[in-house]
């Protein structure tokens, strides 16, 4: 007999604040599917080299963001001829989407109030 | 033909990933073998040893602190942990656990407890003995009761 676990329905506030590991994921899947190496390829280019993920970092994140349903595996293939057909695909879900946008937009008031402090305002960035 | 430094990385990593939990490792080693590959081959490509050293030291970084963080998850997890603690030998092994964690403790105990408060040594022995005790109590008493909860593996496996 199959044993069913209540369901409950998390807030995307719920989650927040994010680990950086997952929200450069989420970022890098907000444009589209992705597999594990362009996952790790398209963060290292948002953040300019300053993060590089490792394979078990991504994986480790990976498997808890679909545990939490913020991702989803994708059948879709971008290009299935010149594709690895074992390769996973992975995309953002509708919650994964308001998962992020709350989280920038939790890191965007805090940019701004900080922003509004004397020390910021003095310090021009070089 | 494959250069052998990608051969010999690939092996040594697939070798590696054996120390992540069965239920992590049956749902990601391909993956993460593939892109272990991909940037593998980036880095031949740039025709550079010092990238490979490079990435190999990140990937050592990267599994030391992955494996331990997914160890310490399936740790926690009760529904993992069927996969480490199921059968009569390891019930027997979890018992004799318990027992001698309790002997220990008591031990420890029996020996310093009337003089406990007498000596900074032997307040720290009865609390390294307690600790111990009540530590190993519960992670073997949340291993028992893991044994008697489901598991679907179809859900991991596929």
């Amino acid at each position: 007999m199959a044993t069913r676990r209540k369901q409950t329905v998390k807030a995307p506030e719920e989650f927040l604040p994010l680990t950086p590991a997952v929200f450069h994921i989420l970022v890098a899947l907000a444009d589209g599917e992705a597999h594990g190496y362009a996952i790790m390829q398209k963060v290292s280019e948002k953040s300019m080299g300053t993060v590089r993920l490792g394979a078990g970092t991504l994986y480790g994140a990976i498997s808890r963001l679909l545990q939490d349903k913020l991702v989803e595996e994708s059948e879709e293939r971008p290009d299935a001829e010149l594709d690895d057909a074992r390769r996973r695909y992975y995309r953002l879900t509708d919650f994964g989407a308001r998962v992020l946008a709350a989280e920038t937009k939790r890191m965007a008031d805090l940019v701004r109030a900080a922003r509004s402090t004397s020390a910021v305002r003095r310090i021009k960035p070089a | 033909m494959e250069h052998w430094a990608l051969t010999l990385s690939e092996r040594c990593y697939r070798t590696m990933l054996s120390l992540y939990p069965a239920e992590f490792r049956i749902r990601f080693r391909h993956e993460m073998v593939q892109v272990f590959r991909d940037s593998c081959l980036d880095e031949i490509r740039s025709g550079r040893v010092s990238a490979l050293l490079s990435l190999w030291v990140r990937a050592l970084v990267d599994l030391v602190v992955s494996i331990s963080r997914e160890r310490g998850q399936a740790l926690l997890d009760f529904r993992r942990l069927p996969t480490y603690a199921g059968g009569f030998i390891d019930s027997l092994v979890i018992l004799t656990i318990i027992v001698f964690h309790l002997l220990v403790a008591g031990a420890g105990l029996a020996t310093y407890m009337p003089r406990s408060y007498e000596t900074t040594r032997g307040f720290f022995v009865v609390s390294a003995s307690m600790g111990a005790a009540l530590g190993g109590l519960g992670v073997t008493c949340s291993m028992m009761l893991a044994r008697f909860r489901r598991i679907h593996y179809s859900s991991i496996t596929h």
